[in-house]
C-alpha cells in the first residue's frame, strides 16, 4: 500500500499556495490584497504564486475596474477545487 | 535558489502544520464575506421596520421617517457590497434575486396596502414580514456556503 504522501499535489505542496487555494475555496471570488491579507505575505511573492496556479489552472483571474484602477480577483478553478480536495485529505491521512 | 515554499510535508508534524495555516487562511478569508451578509441583515431589518411605519402612521412625518430608514440602510448595503474585497460563492446571483424580490413585495405592499388597507395591522404587519424574507434568505443562504 502507497503511502499517502504520493497522493499530495505538488503544486500544493508549497505551504503558500496551499494557504492560497484554501482561502479561495472560501469565497467565490477575492480581490488581490484581501487573498495577501488572508495569507500573510507580501505582493511579490503573492504574485509569484499566483502566476503558478494559474499556469497549471487551479485559479482564474479577471481584471475588474474600481474607480480609476483595474483591480484583480481571482477565483478557485474546479479543476483548482479537486486538487485542493484531495491534497487536504492526503495531508490528513499523513496526520492520522 | 531554494523555493521556500516547495517543501513537501513527509512527516505528521508537517502536515498537520499546513493543514492549520490553511484552516487559518481560509478562515480570514471566510470572516471577509460576514460585512456583506450584516449589511443585507440590516436591510431586511430596516425594510420591515420601515414598511410598519409607512404603513401604520400614515403621516407626513413617517412616511419620510420611513424611507429615509429603507434608504439609508439600502446605500449602506450597496457600499459595503461595492467596496468588499472578497465576495461568497453566488454572490451576484443571490443579491440580484434578494433585491429583484424585495422590490416587487415592496412596491405591492405600498400600492395594495395604502390603497387598500390603509393603517390596517391585519395587512401591513405580513408585508413588512414578507418585505425582510428576501434579505433573511440572502443571509441564510449564504451563512450555509
Amino acid at each position: 500500500m502507497s503511502h499517502p504522501r504520493t497522493e499530495l499535489d505538488k503544486e500544493l505542496t508549497s505551504p503558500l499556495r496551499l494557504s492560497i487555494a484554501a482561502a479561495l475555496s472560501k469565497v467565490g471570488e477575492a480581490e488581490f490584497s484581501a487573498i495577501r491579507d488572508a495569507v500573510v505575505t507580501n505582493d511579490a511573492e503573492l504574485s509569484r504564486q499566483i502566476t503558478r496556479l494559474l499556469e497549471v489552472g487551479y485559479v482564474d483571474i479577471t481584471k475588474q475596474k474600481s474607480g480609476r484602477y483595474m483591480k484583480t480577483w481571482l477565483t478557485l478553478t474546479p479543476a483548482g477545487r479537486t486538487a485542493l480536495d484531495a491534497h487536504v485529505a492526503a495531508l490528513r491521512a499523513i496526520t492520522d | 535558489m531554494s523555493d521556500q515554499h516547495s517543501a513537501a510535508p513527509m512527516s505528521g508534524a508537517e502536515a498537520r502544520d499546513a493543514l492549520a495555516a490553511a484552516d487559518r487562511s481560509a478562515e480570514s478569508m471566510h470572516r471577509q464575506t460576514i460585512a456583506i451578509r450584516v449589511a443585507m441583515g440590516g436591510f431586511a431589518l430596516a425594510s420591515l421596520a420601515g414598511v410598519l411605519i409607512l404603513g401604520l402612521v400614515p403621516m407626513p412625518g413617517s412616511m419620510i421617517g420611513g424611507l429615509t430608514f429603507i434608504l439609508g440602510a439600502a446605500i449602506a448595503l450597496a457600499v459595503v457590497g461595492g467596496t468588499a474585497k472578497a465576495r461568497p460563492a453566488g454572490f451576484l446571483h443571490r443579491y440580484l434575486i434578494a433585491i429583484g424580490v424585495w422590490a416587487a413585495i415592496y412596491v405591492a405592499a405600498l400600492v395594495i396596502g395604502m390603497s387598500v388597507f390603509p393603517a390596517e395591522p391585519a395587512f401591513w404587519i405580513p408585508a413588512a414580514i414578507a418585505s425582510a424574507l428576501p434579505g433573511l434568505w440572502f443571509v441564510v443562504v449564504g451563512a450555509r456556503r
